[in-house]
């Protein structure tokens, strides 16, 4: 009996992780620095002049071409950004407008806008309140696999170990 | 003088004064083109900006071509002489009719000198267009650009040339947006870009 319990988690382990990995192979991580040129030297973000900013989130990378040309757009599902500006984080304000393109994996375009002038990056640039304006380093532009939750994989066995169980009984 | 020489001064009389009528006519005829030209050079007819009045309150679509088209303010960045004919247009207006089609909010992000700066220095300045942006690029000798966005309605202006840098910006209306995205067009078209 123990056994059989054993094969059956064993089985359902190793399909749900085919599942998984099939489901969340195209998404990934992403983050890319962005080179602060000026800002008054009092301002909201507590940034200075040579400091870095960063955006990152996550986008399904099936939508690029081979070489990693293309464009992702954060209104598709499960696609996200946010800025760490300094001391402030900006987050989906508007999801049509936003998007970013990239050319062999290089970021070419970043279109953000914080809605109130605080924020707003377009093509390789960026500027906002009190006199911020810098620019993206399109070649800092990195991802990396989204990693799958262990609860995922834990409850999914379990689930897949009590049908084994229910149909071996029948 | 016998009546043979009054006759032959007569005749020269009216030979001379004909010539000169014709010389008069003539010059009437060839000035008379020229002096209807408008600044841009093109019949102040219907050039297309007052089209989307041909169905609204009669009386708007003449009111608007003698204002925008025959002054051409609609390709031309000028001041109108005046504002009686604005004033009657906005008179006839009711309730959905839109306002003078060539009246054109300032973009606020920077004045036309400031503008005139990026392409001033004779150096290949750059432009990119991408849905509804754009933005007209010098980096030499450090950066300095305006940018226009009609989407997202925000535009931008930086120079880091200046001490202290420029640096503005902003959110502003869909009018505004337009402007902007107007006088950037004009711009980069001018210089083929």
């Amino acid at each position: 009996m123990i056994t059989t319990i054993i094969r059956y988690i064993g089985f359902s382990v190793v399909t749900l992780m085919g599942c998984v990995g099939t489901a969340q192979a195209a998404l990934v991580n992403f983050e890319v620095t962005g080179n602060v040129v000026v800002v008054d030297a009092s301002n909201i973000f507590n940034l200075s002049g040579g400091g870095t900013i960063t955006a990152s989130g996550v986008f399904d990378d099936s939508v690029l071409a081979a070489g990693g040309s293309g464009t992702i757009y954060f209104a598709d599902p499960g696609n996200s950004i946010s800025f760490n500006v300094g001391s402030k984080t900006y987050s989906d304000f508007d999801l049509v407008a936003e998007y970013m393109t990239l050319s062999s994996n290089v970021l070419t375009d970043l279109n953000y806008s914080s809605g109130d002038g605080e924020f707003d990056a377009y093509f390789t640039y960026f500027t906002g309140a009190d006199g911020l304006y810098g620019e993206w380093d399109g070649a800092s532009f990195t991802t990396s696999p989204v990693p799958v939750p262990a609860a995922v994989w834990l409850f999914g066995s379990g689930l897949l170990g009590l049908v084994g169980l229910a149909r071996r009984r029948r | 003088m016998n009546n043979n020489s009054r006759a032959l001064l007569k005749r020269i009389r009216t030979s001379v004064f004909t010539a000169a009528a014709i010389l008069v006519a003539g010059a009437i005829g060839f000035a008379a083109p020229a002096a209807a030209s408008t600044p841009d050079g093109e019949t102040p007819a219907n050039e297309g900006v007052c089209d989307e009045l041909m169905g609204a309150t009669p009386g708007l679509y003449g009111l608007c071509v003698a204002y925008c088209e025959a002054q051409d303010l609609d390709t031309v960045d000028k001041q109108p002489p005046n504002t009686k004919i604005l004033d009657n247009y906005r008179k006839k207006m009711k309730a959905g009719d839109p306002d003078m089609p060539c009246i054109q909010a300032p973009c606020p992000c920077w004045s036309s000198e400031e503008l005139a700066v990026i392409t001033s220095d004779g150096i290949a300045a750059s432009c990119l267009r991408n849905s509804g942006r754009i933005q007209l690029i010098d980096s030499a000798p450090a950066t300095r650009y305006a940018f226009a966005d009609t989407e997202s309605t925000r535009c931008a202006y930086v120079d880091i040339n200046t001490v202290p840098p420029k640096v503005r910006n902003q959110t502003i209306t869909a009018e505004e947006a337009q402007s902007c995205m107007a006088a950037l067009t004009q711009a980069c078209d001018a210089l083929g870009l």
